[in-house]
């Protein structure tokens, strides 16, 4: 049996959402572990005036290629990017590069989708849907592929509780789903949109799941595998454990609970917290495509990438673990000391949001205005509000996964390949991985440097001494206050007072003597 | 010898909607004029415990067919009835059926149509659209078939203001209503519908109006006509004046005035009343099978066949004639007096609905509930008022119909076929027309014999006894409790008492000063 990297040598590679967290990642590894692959072709969409090869250059040039630049020099000459736009017909792909693609593609990755959860249901379904539909046809042409390899999510069918490796009925025919939406105005579709989706979260959720049917019905003479990822946070170990470029998700969360402007988070602390290493998804994905390529399986297979069945880690968890490493390796200008409070009660949620979100944002900008400074912590803190909601859904609820056919890719592998490609998530030391993603977020995503530590816990102490003066100012007012109106909170001052000069009088009793 | 008459001698005929108001009288004049026709083939749902026959027979046991059974005593041989269900998909019908319908059929009178103004959009549009697109797929393949009529409604475009003799554009297509509606859900149907009928008033005119671009798009080579008619009201002359046998429309308003049920109406009395008589509407249909079928026009002609733009009508004309043709002719066990007033205020309208017809309902069921009888009025009553709201539409506008082709069709008529078909309604006398159209409601729906007249006018004269009795026990009532809560209203009552003593006194003074 041929070993992975022997698996990749020569091939031609099709890359769909390369300047995508995943599919950057899945490039680097591609060419860091194959480095005999022949050549990469990733579709990539003209941007403000930036070409696709300009685009690609600029992915290139970050730190995630760092280590393959030092391995790997001239990795440059193998990926070729060609200009697509996956929302338009036929990919809108020139006839050179269509040609290029159908004689010399081997094997297709499709990470392209918009995570975007609250997405209009007529976007969503262009991009995950029709898109996918697109570069199936597209696949269907080529004369040499050997597999076709699309990124779901696990939480496709998230409306049932135990979810098996296989592609379940899907809640509407995509197609005439599509021609509805063809004629029906933006009003309309909103209308519908709730219905639609049912007991589904959002419309990413809902679009992957008929994405999964398709892939299902037009890719059946294709040799097809499907990876379905939980939430993807931060690298494990590859090419270098925190590694995370993006606020989606978790990410944001972390970033605004190490800043202390999140304290409160609606969430059930015995909920599974399924997150998977990106690095984990990356190497099942190209197991599962030599898997495919390899074995040629007669049914489609369907792989669920998730940790919760496994190596099972909790909401509560996680909590603890971050605002404990962001207490050691603190963020810079943090708004308040990182502390959070998850709950699940609706109304407590509610009431610790007015008084722990909105309340000190409402201050602050006040704050802000009167130093002649233009407001913004209202729009940060509503911000976050929106993607808490969406995240509501996924820190409330469990799910039951079955992994049969993860354990069987497992065991496939040699032990060289387990190594290089390792998928293994119960390996994973949970503490560890949540204080290098808290880290990876200050590095990679705000760029903070390491040798800015002890400022920012400088910065922190400050905090907590603002904190006890304001405390005991407050402390103070409200006393002050009742002294004023109630008789029996100035009875009892008067007895502290009474007693403390009863004390001194003893003392300097006791003193007198002495002399 | 009338050249229309004559033209469907020999002819086979498929009717749809055969058991309707309309479909009646139209077989009934095709057997009169044509008594030598071949065939009529009538669909029919099929019903528990009734034979095809038995159901031709009960058809024809009307006093409507009284005149045909002279002319041709042998019509219910003529009558082919066959099993069909217009709501499947091919309707339903068995193979030798079909092959029969297929191979002999020479003109097709399509007057099937939910006429419930409250159906669902999914019924309606399969009724309205997706029947009459499967009829005309059916009619594509009978080589024999030379005219194809399709009824439709003057108000199919009635959120216009002048309407033509043309088809005009749907906003969406209907083929694409008719995908979508298979698998949305009544949920979803039900939410997006007012979004769809937009400025239609109801489902019944929007799904006519789709119905009509049906008939354009899969035409083909067909000799087609389409036929608009407005408010379809009871016979003008024939078979006799004032035939009518639903409570569809203006026929349940009139009972329920006639009763004394209805007081007041919400319209707009001078707005044209656009009532056209059944057998007007039908003289048209045979007119137009007939220059359809002979002169083959190039595209699909649309006839409108209304009164308000030839020979206007206002409801207040029409209102008053039929409370002076109740005084006539009156109903038997009115409820009240027969009386209504116009409202065209809104308020004024939901105040009367309150005063005349909700609160007499509710005591009424009362005085039914004390005499330990069931309470109905209420339940009654609610209904009445649903079906008024329904109509008020169309009984507060106007609309200006064009009626060249129409006029173009009358002048194409020899002077024979203009008198045996005749749809001039110039000729029209609303007054004789209205009082006849009462008369029929009161005869052939009520069933009423005009020997009951002098007792009913005895009860409404007991009516209007039992209201001035009722009327002065509440004045008095009203005047009570004036006297013991309101000291101005007592001096009022004081005074006047004082004032009759004083006269009283007077004129006794007088009579003594002459003894």
């Amino acid at each position: 049996m041929v070993s992975i990297p022997e698996y990749y040598e020569g091939k031609n590679v099709l890359l769909t959402g390369a300047t995508g967290f995943l599919g950057k990642v899945l490039l680097e590894k591609l060419l860091r572990s194959c480095p005999k692959v022949n050549s990469v072709y990733v579709l990539v969409r003209q941007k403000a005036g930036q070409t696709p090869q300009e685009r690609v250059e600029e992915v290139l040039s970050g730190k995630l290629f760092d280590r393959l630049r030092d391995e790997n020099p001239d990795f440059r000459e193998k990926i070729i990017a060609i200009n697509s736009e996956l929302t338009q017909p036929k990919l809108a792909l020139s006839e050179e590069d269509k040609e290029v693609i159908i004689d010399s593609t081997n094997i297709i990755f499709h990470c392209a989708a918009t995570v975007r959860f609250n997405e209009n249901l007529r976007d969503a379904v262009q991009l995950n849907v029709i898109a996918t539909r697109q570069l199936i046809l597209l696949a269907q042409q080529m004369k040499n592929l050997e597999v076709f390899m699309h990124v779901s999510t696990a939480y496709a069918y998230c409306n049932r509780k135990h979810i098996d490796e296989v592609v379940y009925p899907p809640p509407v025919d995509p197609k005439k789903l599509i021609d509805s939406l063809e004629w029906m105005d933006d009003g309309l579709v909103n209308d519908i949109t709730p219905k639609l989706i049912g007991d589904r979260p959002n419309t990413y959720i809902y679009t992957k799941a008929l994405a999964e049917y398709v892939v299902q019905q037009e890719g059946a003479k294709l040799n097809v595998a499907i990876v379905r990822p939980s939430i993807v946070g931060a690298s494990w170990k590859e090419p270098f454990p925190g590694w995370i470029d993006n606020f989606n998700g978790p990410s944001g969360l972390f970033i605004a609970a190490g800043k202390g402007i999140l304290r409160t988070i609606r969430a059930s602390n015995n909920a599974l917290a399924d997150l998977v290493p990106v690095d984990v998804v990356v190497n099942m994905s190209l197991a599962a495509a030599w898997y495919s390529g390899v074995n040629r399986p007669r049914n489609i297979m369907v792989y669920n990438c998730t940790t919760g069945s496994t190596n099972p880690f909790h909401w509560g968890e996680v909590e603890y673990h971050v605002i404990s490493t962001f207490k050691r390796n603190p963020l810079e200008q943090a708004f308040r000391r990182p502390n959070v409070n998850l709950t699940s009660n609706h109304l407590l949620y509610h009431y610790w949001i007015a008084v722990s979100h909105k309340a000190p944002a409402f201050l602050y900008d006040i704050y802000l205005r009167m130093t002649g400074r233009s407001p913004r912590m209202m729009k940060t803190i509503t911000r976050l509000h929106k993607a808490m909601v969406f995240l509501e859904y996924f820190t409330s609820n469990s799910w039951v996964w079955n992994t049969e056919n993860v354990n069987m890719l497992m065991n496939q592998l040699n032990p060289e390949d387990k190594k290089t490609f390792n998928i293994d998530v119960r390996q994973l030391h949970w503490a560890e991985y949540i204080e290098n993603y808290c880290l990876g977020t200050k590095k990679y995503v705000l760029n903070e440097e390491m040798s800015g530590l002890p400022a920012a816990r400088k910065h922190l102490n400050k905090l907590r001494n603002i904190r006890y003066g304001f405390n005991t100012i407050l402390v103070i007012l409200i006393w002050r206050i009742f002294i004023a109106r109630s008789q029996m909170a100035r009875n009892i001052w008067y007895f502290v007072v009474s007693l403390c000069y009863k004390f001194l009088s003893y003392f300097r009793a006791s003193s007198t003597m002495r002399y | 010898m009338s050249t229309i008459a004559a033209f469907y001698g020999g002819k086979s005929i498929l009717i749809t909607g055969a058991t309707g108001f309309l479909g009646k009288v139209l077989m009934e004049k095709l057997f009169r004029t044509s008594p030598d026709l071949k065939v009529i083939y009538i669909l029919v749902r099929p019903k528990a415990g009734q034979t095809l026959q038995q159901r031709v027979f009960q058809i024809l046991d009307s006093k409507l067919f009284e005149k045909v059974k002279e002319v041709c005593p042998n019509v219910h041989e003529k009558i082919r009835a066959i099993y069909a269900d217009l709501n499947q998909n091919d309707f339903a019908i068995s193979k030798e059926d079909m092959q029969e319908l297929l191979s002999c059929t020479n003109i097709i009178f399509h007057c099937a149509a939910t006429v419930r103004f409250d159906d669902t959009l999914r019924h309606a549009v399969q009724l309205n659209v997706t029947a009459t697109r499967q009829l005309l797929l059916m009619a594509s393949q009978m080589p024999k078939l030379e005219a194809f009529i399709h009824i439709s409604t003057a108000y199919s475009n009635c959120n216009l203001k002048h309407i033509d003799e043309v088809i005009y554009p749907c906003p969406v297509e209907p083929k694409k209503i008719i995908d979508s509606l298979e698998w949305l859900d009544d949920a979803i149907i039900d939410e997006i519908t007012p979004k769809l009928i937009r400025d239609w008033p109801n489902i019944y005119t929007y799904t006519k109006a789709l119905g009509e671009m049906v008939v354009q798009q899969e035409s083909r080579n067909l000799n087609i006509a389409i036929i608009r008619p407005s408010i379809v009201g009871a016979t003008w002359q024939e078979p006799f004046p004032g035939w009518v046998d639903n409570i569809n429309g203006p026929n349940g308003i009139i009972i329920a005035t006639g009763k004394g049920f209805l007081r007041a109406i919400k319209a707009t009395p001078m707005a044209v009343a656009d009532v056209i008589p059944v057998d007007t509407v039908v003289n048209l249909m045979l007119a137009v099978g007939w220059y359809t079928a002979v002169h083959r026009p190039k595209s699909t002609l649309v006839y409108h066949i209304t009164s308000g733009n030839m020979n206007p009508c206002n409801w207040h004309k029409m209102g008053v004639q039929v409370l002076a043709t109740f005084e006539k002719i009156p109903f038997e066990r009115p409820f009240r007096r027969p009386n209504a007033n116009f409202t065209s205020n809104s308020f004024t309208s939901q105040y009367w609905n309150a005063v005349s017809h909700r609160a007499p309902a509710i005591i009424y069921d009362c005085y039914l509930r004390l005499t330990g009888r069931k309470p109905r009025m209420t339940k009654l009553m609610n209904r009445l008022l649903r079906t008024v709201s329904m109509l008020e539409y169309f009984i507060n506008r106007s609309w200006e119909w064009s009626t060249y082709n129409t006029e173009m069709l009358m002048s194409e008529l020899s002077p024979e076929d203009q008198r045996v078909f005749n749809f001039d309604v110039r000729q029209l006398n609303w007054l004789e027309y209205i009082e006849n159209y009462v008369l029929g409601v009161k005869k052939y729906l009520l069933k009423e014999d005009m020997a009951g007249i002098p007792k009913a006018k005895q009860r409404l004269k007991r009516l209007r006894n039992i209201h001035y009795l009722f009327n002065t026990a509440l004045f008095l009532i009203a005047w009570r409790l004036l006297i013991a809560r309101s000291q101005m209203a007592r001096n009022v009552w004081f005074f006047i008492v004082s004032f009759c003593y004083k006269f009283l006194s007077y004129f006794r003074a007088s009579s003594t000063l002459k003894v």
